[in-house]
């Protein structure tokens, strides 16, 4: 009889011991099995990405490749210079000539050198006045100007010989009046767009008015090199937590133990929720390719967090200091695990930033560019009240002190944009990353909040 | 969400019921797995395979008795299959390695009693474990423990004996229970 009422009490005592265990197995074992019996899960955020992407790459691949001419016809007649086959080139197609006055033009050799052939036909004129016109206005207010003296009128450059007069006229006579009449067209062309010019007009007419003209101009050039953009980026909220092993500290070293018996990771179990960025930013073309960006932006971020309602329990968060540990003792109604019902808890952050960075144009033209950007965002918190779990990893409560006001984001984002009328759009996937714990340092339990999102924005530039 | 609710979400396949229950259930059902496993990767493999057979057969399930020990019983099971299939089981304890097998120290935590006196059955040998574990805690019996290992009920006994010897001699070093008296003692039974 003794035998088995101690064996007994053996037995209950390992019932006892044993059967309050509980132990918090990983997110992944649920995954796994909810991947068993579901099936594979498609996050359509990421195909949605993931298509657009592609889809964006391909047409700017379409768009930027040259596409092969096939009316080009090769030189037959290599005897002569390169004239004469600019001659033929010209007159079997308009196309062709497109890309060769850009290039002379941009070595600035384009109508005399053109003329000095001496072989240009009288169809010149019309290519010119079709495609030159926009590459020469261009040249007319870079080179022209500063390289005639302030007293020249256009019709005496139109008339500057040494300038324009071709330097081979002679050698075929009959093509010559031709080439010169062609050439003298282009010119009275040329001149009837430089004249529009106001400024040119009165920097030629007023020499006086000459400071103000150039100190217009500068205004106009810096003043064109701002633009504002309004975006918005819906996006999804993660958060990441870890724990600071260097507050680790011996059980009887505090009031409150820390846990790291588990990951912390391991023991909550928290749904990503859908935030919102928006914000106002003002642009500075630094070159071409570079703008520097900054602005206010208006951040809500969320997530959920899976727990349980219980009776009113103590809750107690260590702050773990330097050389000893603080208690917070709060009142909670929620439990990690384990109770009445359950519940689930929104932490939801109001924030404002001050976005700092840069855009890139990786490559594009006028009106279709494909960019990446980077900025740095000081963060000032609105709101405090979010869920904290307590030391022991048993409940949730508030304590509006532990959150941090004050932090710093940053942000990743590749954009297609493409310009319509006035404005330029921008389409393209982000990522937002807060380095820094929403939570005091003094915090055992490290939260870091991760945004994946897709920013929409307009853009229009100052003028 | 009542525990009615959950079993009529999960007869009916719903991913939240089956959240809530495995939510509810795991920590105490991963605690069983560990106490029959040799590591925490094994503990969590063995409670997937027990959560998806309690979710396929969870229409089995005949309101008879707690829902608690139906899943208990069925992550059991899946533990002790777990163990023969990898061939974990098969591996013979004699009497000699037992009194002589020596536990680490520092490998049992000293945080909680619980946790501790899981940690003290988790280091005793397999066959010892096994048949502890399945008598003095989940309350089968010596043959319903050798059908369920194919060994003979006399070897249950043998083995269980042999494993609460060695139990007792780790909670005592490890100040867990006291040392035991003449008169009372909680672990009397336990023959020297």
């Amino acid at each position: 009889m003794e035998d088995n009422f101690n064996q007994n009490e053996f037995e209950e005592f390992l019932q006892h011991q044993v059967r309050n265990h509980r132990m918090y197995p990983s997110d992944t074992i649920w995954r796994e099995i909810d991947r068993k019996l579901h099936g594979e899960k498609r996050w359509p955020a990421l195909t949605i990405a993931a298509a657009a992407i592609l889809t964006t790459t391909v047409l700017i691949c379409v768009y930027f490749t040259p596409k092969p001419n096939l009316f080009l016809i090769q030189p037959i007649n290599s005897n002569s210079s390169s004239a004469i086959s600019l001659k033929e080139n010209i007159s079997s197609s308009s196309n062709l000539f497109k890309p060769e006055v850009k290039e002379l033009s941009a070595t600035h050799h384009s109508l005399p050198d053109i003329a000095s052939s001496g072989n240009v036909s009288i169809d010149i004129s019309k290519s010119f006045k079709q495609y030159a016109q926009p590459l020469l206005i261009k040249k007319k207010e870079k080179n022209n100007i500063s390289n005639y003296s302030k007293d020249q009128t256009i019709s005496s450059i139109i008339s500057d010989k040494n300038t324009y007069a071709p330097a081979n006229i002679d050698a075929e006579p009959t093509s010559a009046i031709n080439n010169t009449s062609a050439v003298k067209n282009s010119l009275e062309t040329l001149a009837i767009i430089v004249t529009k010019d106001k400024n040119v007009k009165d920097y030629n007419k007023d020499p006086g008015k000459k400071e103000s003209v150039l100190a217009s101009n500068h205004f106009n050039k810096v003043k064109g090199k701002f633009s504002y953009q309004i975006y918005i980026a819906p996006s999804i909220s993660y958060r990441k937590l870890s724990e600071d092993q260097s507050l680790e500290k011996p059980v009887n070293a505090g009031p409150v133990g820390l846990n790291f018996v588990t990951d912390v990771n391991n023991v909550v179990r928290h749904k990503p929720g859908t935030g919102i960025e928006a914000g106002f930013s003002i642009l500075y073309n630094v070159s071409n390719k570079v703008r520097l960006k900054s602005g206010f932006q208006f951040n809500v971020r969320q997530y959920s967090i899976e727990a349980y309602r219980s009776n009113i329990e103590l809750a107690s968060i260590a702050l773990v200091g330097s050389n000893r540990i603080d208690t917070v003792n709060t009142l909670s109604y929620y439990r990690n695990n384990n109770g009445y019902y359950s519940a689930e808890l929104v932490n939801r952050y109001y924030q404002l930033s001050v976005p700092l960075g840069l855009e890139w144009q990786i490559i594009g033209n006028r009106n279709i560019q494909l960019n990446v950007a980077g900025t740095i965002q000081p963060t000032y918190l609105l709101n405090r009240n979010a869920y904290l779990l307590s030391s022991n990893f048993k409940n949730y409560t508030e304590s509006p002190g532990i959150v941090r006001q004050f932090n710093l984001n940053s942000n990743i984002e590749a954009f297609v944009s493409f310009k319509s009328g006035n404005y330029k759009w921008q389409l393209g996937p982000q990522l937002r990353y807060q380095p820094y714990s929403t939570f005091i340092a003094q915090y055992a339990i490290k939260e870091h909040l991760l945004d994946y999102g897709i920013k929409l924005g307009i853009s229009h530039s100052i003028r | 969400m009542t525990e009615e609710y959950i079993i009529v979400g999960c007869l009916h396949n719903e991913p939240s019921a089956q959240r809530e229950l495995y939510n509810r259930f795991s920590p105490k059902m991963l605690s069983v797995c560990y106490r029959f496993s040799q590591s925490r990767e094994d503990a969590e493999d063995m409670l997937q395979e027990g959560f998806i057979k309690v979710f396929t057969q969870i229409h089995t399930f005949q309101n008879k008795g707690a829902f608690e020990g139906w899943i208990r019983r069925i992550i059991v099971h899946t533990c002790i299959n777990f163990l023969k299939k990898y061939k974990k089981f098969n591996d013979s304890v004699d009497l000699d390695y037992a009194v002589t097998a020596h536990i680490k120290e520092e490998t049992i935590p000293s945080i909680m009693q619980a946790k501790q006196v899981t940690e003290c059955i988790r280091h005793l040998p397999i066959g010892y474990r096994t048949v502890l574990n399945l008598y003095a805690i989940e309350g089968y019996s010596h043959r319903e423990i050798a059908t369920m290992l194919d060994i003979e009920e006399s070897t249950s006994r043998s083995q269980y004996t042999r494993a609460k010897a060695m139990l007792e001699s780790i909670l005592i070093k490890k100040n867990i229970v006291e040392k035991p008296k003449p008169q009372f003692t909680l672990l009397a039974g336990v023959k020297k």
